[in-house]
């Protein structure tokens, strides 16, 4: 992509890293969102995809088309992406199956985590409240117009909903699309905002270890 | 893809076919709309199985991929209970925001059990009025629990979430002027009652307040769901009324053409009611509109304690 200046031989992690980014965009501001953007489309990808570790998996798609060097030239780093990400997934399929065969001999490692996530889970149940109250507050942060977007477009039930985001379009002037991604982006804004409140108010309640 | 909900779906939950799952992530990994649209497609999933709203085949493809430890990493399972979680409070909110009961059903059942209760009607209109009331009780119930994408067990598993349908009167109005300091804001009305979801208070129009009286002040309990919230207004206002309320900036947070006009020893008076979702703590102004002419005009703050 466009002419890049070739990197010496020594090359660490930051150096794979600059050079993805200047693969992504010429213009460091655009190339950082393009590759904050790509990260989460990968990360999704192997969730998607049920990857043990989404996060992990991204990261290392990231890191192999940034070690490809220089003088390889990557036409269309979209569909290069996409190959290393198959190539990742596959690999990381080999090795749960080969970790469940193992597992499966040593009684199933992840079979242990049930009790506890049944525990979590009752746990869970408690802080319903909790969480609704954290939503609430989320809500009073956004603005007047957002949040009567949020409340508005996820208040319908399903076999209504298609007319009625069709008319909370037609009223706000936008396409369907358009408003669908509006009001998606609010909802992951609400979500982290629920996530971190809840975050933090685990970290205030658990005592400091000793 | 953006535009094919079904093969969104598919592929959410793992059963589309090879072909339409490569098409769908070259899609999605080269477009970011593409992509958005997904991950929208992926919140409609979540929110309908919170709602219950799921075929079983599909609620059962949805569990093994987003619930289900193993298969899918203990982390990316409790991410997904997470996030039914969020959809389940999300849906909490919006229904108690967006389920406006009409005082007019209330009217109807309250008129009709009058009608029962008067003696000197014959049985036989006793019976027809029974009757009515059954079937109007009903159906505003089905009205209320099918808004609420829900059915008994909904209700059950939320008893302390019911929302009374009844705006009756304000309970909670003071008088004008009544143990107000100049300048500054005046309480006026407060709602302590712990299991209350309603809080109940008159507004008196901005016109007959002293100048320099100081804001009114609504100090509701932080678990209020609903504020009934009454304006006096003119006895010879004939035209259909609509409230609106807003910010000082003028960005409008609720409208209603919903409310309900009663007669008390103060006169005609308009009873809203508003999702305390849509109002979080703040300034507003409640106005009354006929044919978008205002005909009340009440600012206050809101507080929640």
């Amino acid at each position: 992509m466009g002419t890049l200046n070739p990197i010496s031989d020594g090359d660490d992690e930051r150096t794979e890293l600059q050079r993805l980014i200047r693969r992504l965009d010429p213009d460091p501001e655009n190339a950082w969102q393009k590759y904050r953007d790509l990260r989460e489309r990968l990360v999704k990808f192997f969730q998607w995809n049920q990857s043990q570790d989404p996060e992990e998996s991204a990261d290392e798609v990231l890191d192999r088309v940034g070690r490809k060097p220089d003088e390889e030239e990557i036409r269309n780093v979209a569909e290069f992406v996409i190959g290393v990400a198959r190539n990742v997934l596959r690999e990381g399929y080999k090795k749960s199956q080969r970790e469940s065969h193992i597992d499966g001999w040593e009684g199933g490692g992840e079979s242990l985590a049930e009790p506890r996530d049944r525990e979590e889970e009752i746990v869970s149940g408690l802080d319903h409240h909790t969480r609704l109250e954290a939503l609430r507050r989320c809500l009073e942060d956004l603005k007047p117009e957002e949040r009567s977007l949020a409340i508005d477009y996820y208040s319908a039930v399903e076999e209504k909903q298609k007319e009625h985001r069709r008319k909370l379009a037609a009223a706000a002037g936008v396409t369907m699309i358009t408003l669908r991604v509006r009001a998606n982006r609010l909802r992951d804004r609400l979500e982290n905002c629920v996530d971190n409140g809840l975050h933090a108010r685990r970290s205030q309640a658990r005592p400091l270890d000793t | 893809m953006t535009n094919n909900g079904g093969l969104m779906r598919r592929y959410l939950l793992g059963t589309a076919t090879e072909a339409e799952r490569i098409a769908v992530e070259n899609d999605y990994l080269a477009n970011g709309e593409a992509f958005h649209q997904l991950k929208a497609a992926e919140n409609d999933l979540i929110d309908s199985y919170a709602r219950g709203e799921l075929a079983i085949a599909e609620k059962e493809a949805f569990e093994k991929r987003y619930l289900t430890s193993p298969p899918v990493s203990t982390r990316t399972s409790a991410q997904g209970r997470s996030r039914v979680k969020f959809a389940s409070v999300l849906r909490e909110i919006t229904k108690e925001a967006a389920l406006s009961p009409s005082p007019k059903e209330a009217g109807i059942l309250e008129k009709l059990l009058a009608m029962f209760r008067a003696a000197s009607v014959s049985p036989k209109w006793r019976l027809a009025a029974a009757c009515a009331i059954v079937l109007v009780g009903g159906l505003i119930s089905l009205k209320v629990l099918s808004h609420r994408g829900g059915g008994p067990s909904e209700a059950s598993r939320h008893p302390d979430r019911q929302q009374s349908n009844h705006p009756g009167p304000a309970e909670h109005a003071n008088e004008p002027g009544a143990g107000t300091e100049s300048g500054t804001p005046q309480i006026v009305a407060r709602n302590d009652e712990p299991a209350a979801h309603d809080f109940t208070a008159q507004l008196e129009p901005d016109a007959a307040r002293a100048v320099g009286s100081g804001l009114q002040t609504l100090a509701a309990p932080s678990h209020t769901a609903w504020l009934n919230l009454g304006v006096v207004v003119d006895e010879d206002e004939a035209r259909p009324l609509a409230a609106v309320v807003e910010t000082p900036e003028g960005n409008q947070v609720f409208r209603t053409d919903r409310g309900e006009l009663t007669t008390s020893q103060r006169g005609r008076v308009l009873h809203v009611r508003v999702p305390a979702a849509r109002i979080p703590a703040g300034d507003y102004i409640l106005e009354v509109k006929a044919n978008d002419e205002t005909v009340a005009s009440c600012s206050f703050r809101l507080a929640y304690k």
